[in-house]
């Protein structure tokens, strides 16, 4: 046997080895890795899963910890280490098929990529992780594989420590990657595949920053700052010297503020949030480049919800937008969007949901740029399936409202085509 | 057949097919959890309220509802187990719990309240009893029957393996011989 078979063999082993202790928590139990940390079941914290219930929501506030999360530690005789007892991985799994009326067609040529249907199968694979780490830190990361069906890349989205008590002071400090909008609505406990469309639109998901909280009594307050140019950017520093290792993410020394005031009125929760941050104008054809320009971008946002009874679960969102000089330099752009669901659970086998999204592009509209395609007024109805608390198929149709443009312009932008869309599929965490 | 048809059909059959399987799925929506004690007649309460007295099963979301009041989240996930003349146990539930049963053994020499005690429910560690008035209650004798019982079915069901009814059974007998 040759010294490559040789080192071929030992190098196969040692990753099937790998493979087996990273995949045997799971295959031994099966379970998501709070519910695997503190063993207990998956209704503890969902009302279905995804959906958080009230105690879910109090986990998670609760710097996501169980008052005995020390006992699940490994036992090492130092009081200065706290190592999980098993290695706190999780996976997230969702795969669909779908016909839908939306076709892809290109902003400048008006080239059209059309298929009826479409196995979305994986949709998307997450790994997650997960635990507390001290008296007061804790971490939480999640990585997607094959996100949306685009293989070949891995993209982290959350990843972030917080400390739930900086300097004695009760105030939580969050530092690391998350999500705006999480302030109101998270979007990965919606129960609909339909996303939350506002917050996409309004750039407020994934950005990379810092995030502090305290609670007054009735009040929560949340004031955060972030780069404010979203995830997807890095740029070397070049600056110091040749092959210096270090890269930035942000490209501007303007920052993002954001807060939101929330408290509860009767059975609702109510919020107000706020955003003042700069972003770079758009322009190029369909204004589909990012240009130099700097431009001021302001958002007031007003979130609503509630339940009744553990069962059914209500929520709305109201986001107002201005993007000042956004195209033009003298001119403000502004629109407005939002969102209204309730998720009906009448049984521990069943969950029904509706999910209505509407934005108006408002001054954006007639622009021939994509930001026409900001419009959307479309109902999202959904039925979950459990098969265990973990695993569930889902069945959801969209039936979008809007008419169909006509192509105007030198651009093939806007609500050109309609977006019902039916699906159904799988979504497991285990 | 247009794909959008044909996916349309499919959906329709599936979800037709959840209706068909319901029956199996009925048997798994509502996990029950046993619970017993020595002395038997005990009240057991959780966040939910009062549940009945031992021997009962409660549901999950007995133990885990999705909505209660902000004051009793202390409460959440534990049910707690009382009689008068002995010791109150305060027990947070675990998987195994859910999938093994309950037994508390009280300590009626002492009314002293125990606070999430993780020892209580596990019998390798459960407190030999005094042979007070009311723990003599029922008879020895009968309270091995009923354990050995209630084991038995927990046998049957598949609920514990041959190696763990040969080890509880050995601790019952083993108690009851102290």
């Amino acid at each position: 046997m040759s010294s490559f078979d040789v080192k071929f063999r030992t190098w196969t082993l040692s990753l099937v080895f790998m493979l087996f202790q990273l995949l045997w928590p799971f295959t031994a139990e099966a379970m998501p890795v709070f519910a695997r940390k503190y063993s207990m079941s998956c209704v503890a914290c969902h009302a279905a899963f995804p959906r958080l219930n009230q105690f879910g929501e109090h986990f998670a506030a609760n710097n996501m910890r169980l008052p005995n999360w020390r006992e699940k530690t490994v036992e090492t005789g130092d009081d200065r280490l706290a190592l999980p007892a098993s290695t706190p991985l999780a996976i997230r799994a969702q795969a669909y098929a779908q016909a839908r009326r939306g076709k892809s067609i290109d902003p400048v040529s008006g080239d059209t990529e059309q298929s009826s249907s479409d196995f979305q199968s994986p949709y998307l694979v997450k790994l997650l992780s997960s635990a507390p780490l001290s008296e007061h830190i804790t971490y939480y990361f999640y990585g997607i594989f094959a996100e949306k069906g685009t293989n070949g890349e891995t993209v982290i989205e959350d990843a972030w420590f917080r400390h739930d008590d900086v300097f004695g002071s009760g105030v939580g400090m969050q530092l690391g990657q998350f999500q705006i909008s999480d302030l109101m609505f998270a979007r990965e406990t919606r129960m609909p595949f339909q996303d939350y469309m506002v917050y996409r639109m309004a750039g407020i998901t994934y950005d990379r920053g810092l995030l502090f909280d305290r609670g007054f009594g009735k009040i929560d307050l949340g004031l955060g700052v972030v780069n404010g140019n979203g995830i997807d950017e890095n740029f070397n520093i070049n600056s110091p010297g040749y092959r210096r290792p270090d890269k930035m993410f942000d490209n501007n020394s303007d920052k993002s503020v954001f807060g939101r005031i929330g408290t509860e009125i009767g059975p609702a929760s109510l919020g107000l949030f706020g955003l003042a941050g700069e972003q770079a104008n758009a322009t190029g054809p369909a204004g589909l480049d990012s240009g130099n320009r700097d431009t001021d971008k302001r958002i007031v946002g007003l979130d609503v919800s509630g339940d009744v009874q553990g069962k059914t679960y209500w929520y709305g969102q109201l986001l107002w937008n201005s993007w000042d000089g956004f195209l033009d330099k003298d001119e403000d752009y502004n629109w407005w969007g939002g969102f209204l669901g309730a998720d009906y659970i009448p049984s521990d086998l069943w969950a029904f949901s509706a999910l209505y999204n509407y934005a108006d592009a408002d001054d954006l509209s007639n622009t021939d740029t994509i930001y026409e395609g900001i419009d959307i007024n479309s109902l999202s109805l959904t039925a979950s399936y459990y098969f265990m608390r973990n695993v569930k198929g889902i069945a959801e149709v969209n039936i979008d409202f809007l008419g169909k443009d006509d192509q105007e312009g030198t651009y093939y932008t806007g609500h050109l085509t309609k977006e019902d869309y039916i699906l159904f599929g799988f979504d497991a965490a285990f | 057949m247009p794909a959008s048809t044909a996916l349309s059909g499919l959906l329709a059959g599936i979800i037709a097919s959840f209706h068909v399987t319901n029956g199996y799925a009925e048997e798994l929506k509502i996990q029950r959890i046993r619970i017993e004690s020595t002395p038997g007649g005990a009240a057991v309460s959780t966040i939910v309220g009062k549940r009945g007295v031992t021997p009962l099963s409660i549901t999950e979301r007995d133990i885990y509802p999705n909505t209660y009041p902000d004051a009793k989240v202390d409460l959440y996930g534990k049910v707690v187990v009382s009689k008068p003349g002995c010791e109150t146990i305060t027990r947070r539930v675990t998987l195994d719990d859910i999938k093994n049963g309950l037994d508390f053994q009280l300590d009626c020499t002492a009314s002293t309240p125990v606070a999430d005690s993780k020892a209580v429910g596990q019998l390798q560690a459960i407190p030999k009893p005094e042979k007070t008035a009311t723990s003599i209650a029922e008879p020895l004798s009968e309270r091995r029957l009923r354990q050995l019982k209630v084991l038995d079915e927990l046998f049957e069901d598949k609920l514990i393996s041959a190696e763990e009814e040969r080890a509880i059974r050995k601790r019952i007998f083993e108690r009851v011989n102290q």
